[in-house]
């Protein structure tokens, strides 16, 4: 058995046996203290049991512990060494949760084994509710060590909400067992005397599963946001795929409570010989099911807990289609119809909430809106279908940044301008001997694809259209930079839209990040600025631009207090650009003399002039050009009004290079 | 469903999910500088590598080598101390050439990634 498996089994006991303690404690607290014997050995017997299941809780968090330590340095042997347990324990976070949590299992320990005097109401009260307490901690730190706690910049949100899902899934699930140990102790003829007490704890048991089911709806949707984030995470992603497999467990495990909740409890009351004893034994039954269910839920969420959240993989696309409403663009005819099948879709789905609320003939309802629903989304979905392929989601491995599209932007040239055209447009020598045309890279379309699609066709080729495959040619890596060069050419028609004035509140061009050394000095990204400063980048070239530049550095204090910095970029790249612009005038903001070339061949794009600025917001977005073959270089005055506006702006839009397609 | 059916499910189920388990990635490199592949005309003093996730200093190492595989960092790697996502070590002053850069690390969620990449210092 591998170390991984051991690992996964030490867990899934772990946190099966620390539900399984906090589920005992919440239903002894909700049946009450009962006199009748047959309770009060019911009691005894849960006890007996939870004192067991506490020792396992600390011999399986043990193993866990000693897994950790081997899988953490990478040596099955450190399992055993005391001085990488200490590390493991003193040195991390999740050491420092396991130190806590045991702690606190071990005072749980010494609490249930204490014989102490509980016979007064009050007293018996408090003291399963200290069990319930220190159970309800050791299970819900587990957040604290896991997933959540890794997830940026603020995990307290996200661990709160773990821990809410694993405790409602302590007090539901955890507390099946013991109830189906009730009734069937109740629905003997001998047990006749705890028969109310059973009734009573089973409706109130059922009542609080319900809000305990509710709880892990909301914090599950919650955390499934945090973790998994897409659609593409969840159905392209191992973490997605057993969360799929963990929700289609869940649908039985719903039907039993709800046949459970619906048809058995009421019938525990029943005339007891012929309808409540029969409903309690099979109830017993259910429950039992349930919980075993229940156990194998309960592994896959100790799988999840192992395996790398959706939202950090990359996904693989099971589908040949997606669905994008940028498929109308290019086929307007099919807008009617798209229309017409999400409008009988809508009246559908309101029919089908109609049918929930109105109790009378609720089948014919609910079939017909069904039928509705279906038919409608048929009708419009097929419209909104495009092609997509295994990478289509796939994020690029290589960021889209300005030495990228440059090393792109070389390798366009010598493998794709042939036929693709030097500018893109699908004009190239060889574009004529083809079977049909290449497209123009640089027209809106090209925007719709996601860089993945860009990825596959680069790699795979596309056979009907002749285009070769380039995988077993350019590395990944060139690929994804050609992917990048490509990205930019659909920016850089659009960048032509970018007026001279910032548009308030509407970013939208991505500037490609750069890094950039002056001298000697250590190198810098523009991503650094992010949040920080509103960056002018500024291409030039000697003589013409002189003059701007020496009007910038005249009013560089001023463009800095008001939280801008400029950054100068030679456009020819020369290694001694600082002693060519000389003495005077005197230039305080940083001439790039390493990276230049890069930036200079990727922002070209974006403004084929010698001298062009750029100023990008905090969120890293290029919100106004200027170059003089478009607009006059900005007026200083304006230049001020522009920023005053972007200081203005609050920062809705999410950072730039999280929002690329 | 039969209890014998669930045990059986049961027993099959951590085989199912073993397969699953093997996965790397926690904590992506999300860049590093020098950049990934790339060629750079001066030295650098230090290699720095940016993750997606906090990292468990006590678990996290990286090294850099030669063409060769002789090591060449000052044997001082170590997670930042204001950004816990950064890892960083010092070089000493290196003659042109490949090198390659090899790290391994936990994020605080306790998940293992490793990972390498090679940048160039041109002649």
């Amino acid at each position: 058995m591998s170390l991984e498996t051991l690992g996964f089994l030490a867990r899934w006991a772990h946190l099966a046996l620390a539900v399984a303690v906090v589920g005992a404690c919440a239903v002894l607290l909700v049946g009450g203290r009962s006199d009748r014997p047959t309770a009060r050995a019911w009691e005894d017997h849960v006890l007996r049991w939870l004192r067991r299941l506490v020792l396992l809780a600390l011999a399986s968090g043990a193993l866990l512990l000693a897994y950790q330590a081997a899988y953490l340095s990478g040596r099955a042997a450190a399992a055993f060494e005391g001085r990488t347990l200490a590390l493991v324990l003193f040195e991390t976070q999740a050491g420092h949760v396991w130190l806590v949590r045991h702690g606190v299992l071990l005072l749980l320990f010494a609490l249930v084994s204490l014989r102490a005097d509980v016979d007064r109401p009050l007293d018996w009260v408090a003291g399963r509710g200290q069990a319930l307490v220190l159970g309800a901690g050791a299970l819900g730190l587990v957040a604290a060590g896991g997933h959540a706690a890794a997830v940026k910049p603020d995990p307290w949100p996200a661990v709160t909400i773990d821990a809410v899902h694993l405790l409602a899934t302590g007090i539901w699930v955890g507390g099946l067992l013991p109830l189906a140990l009730l009734l069937r102790a109740a629905s003997r003829e001998e047990g006749a005397d705890a028969r109310p007490y059973a009734v009573l704890a089973a409706r109130r048991f059922s009542r609080l599963a319900l809000a305990a089911v509710v709880a892990l709806v909301v914090s599950g949707t919650g955390n499934v946001v945090t973790q998994i984030g897409s659609v593409a995470a969840l159905v392209g992603t191992p973490y997605g795929r057993l969360l799929l497999a963990k929700l289609g467990l869940l649908l039985p495990i719903l039907a039993l409570a709800a046949v459970n909740r619906r048809r058995l409890v009421p019938a525990l009351s029943g005339e007891a010989a012929t309808v409540g004893r029969p409903a309690m034994r099979r109830l017993a039954r259910f429950v039992t099911a349930e919980a075993m269910l229940a156990l194998l839920v309960v592994a896959i969420g100790a799988a999840l807990g192992m395996t790398p959240p959706a939202r950090h993989q990359q996904p693989d696309w099971p589908f040949a289609f997606r669905l994008s409403l940028g498929a109308l663009q290019s086929a307007p005819e099919l807008r009617l119809r798209a229309l017409i099948g999400s409008q009988v879709a809508v009246v559908g789905m309101a029919a089908a909430l109609a049918a929930l609320v109105i109790r009378s003939r609720r089948g014919p309802w609910l079939a017909s809106a069904a039928v509705l629903a279906g038919l409608g989304l048929g009708l419009g979905l097929p419209p909104l279908a495009i092609d997509a392929y295994p990478t289509t989601y796939v994020r690029p491995r290589v960021p889209y940044q300005a030495a990228s599209i440059a090393q792109g932007a070389r390798l366009y040239r010598e493998h794709c301008a042939a036929c693709h055209g030097r500018s893109g447009a699908g004009d190239g020598d060889r574009a004529a001997t083809l079977p049909r045309r290449p497209p123009d890279l640089r027209s809106p379309h090209t925007a719709q694809h996601t860089a993945g699609d860009l990825f596959w066709w680069i790699t795979g080729g596309i056979p009907r259209a002749a285009m070769p495959a380039f995988g077993d040619r350019l590395g990944a890596e060139a690929r994804w930079d050609l992917v990048n060069f490509v990205r930019a050419l659909g920016a850089d028609t659009a960048a032509r839209t970018l007026g001279p004035g910032v548009e308030p509140g509407r970013p939208w061009l991505v500037a490609p990040d750069f890094t950039f050394a002056v001298g000697p000095t250590p190198a810098r990204a523009l991503k650094d600025y992010r949040g920080r400063r509103i960056v002018l980048l500024v291409l030039y070239t000697l003589p013409d631009s002189r003059p701007r530049l020496a009007q910038l550095a005249a009013n560089y204090n001023v463009l800095a207090l008001l939280g801008v910095e400029v950054v100068a970029v030679p456009g020819d790249a020369a290694p001694d650009a600082i002693r060519r612009l000389g003495a005077d005038p005197l230039i305080l903001f940083p001439i790039v003399t390493e990276g230049a070339r890069e930036i200079a061949a990727a922002y070209g794009l974006f403004a084929r002039a010698p001298h062009a600025e750029f100023l990008i917001d905090r969120q890293g977005y290029v919100r106004a050009r200027w170059a003089p073959e478009t607009a006059p270089v900005r007026e200083l005055n304006l230049l001020l009004a522009d920023i005053q506006e972007l200081n203005q702006e609050k920062a809705a839009t999410p950072a730039a290079d999280e929002h690329v397609h | 469903m039969t209890k014998r059916m669930i045990a059986a499910a049961s027993l099959a189920l951590p085989v199912l999910l073993s397969g699953v388990l093997g996965a790397a990635a926690h904590a992506v490199l999300d860049r590093a500088d020098p950049r990934v592949g790339s060629t750079v005309s001066t030295a650098p003093s230090e290699v720095k590598l940016w993750f997606t996730e906090n990292l468990e200093p006590a678990f996290s190492t990286i090294r850099v080598v030669d063409a060769d595989g002789r090591q060449v960092d000052r044997a001082d790697g170590r997670v930042d101390a204001d950004n816990p996502a950064l890892l960083r070590i010092t070089l000493s002053l290196l003659p042109a050439g490949t090198y390659r850069v090899l790290w391994r690390v936990v994020s605080v969620d306790t998940h293992v990634t490793e990972g390498e990449f090679t940048f160039t210092i041109a002649s």
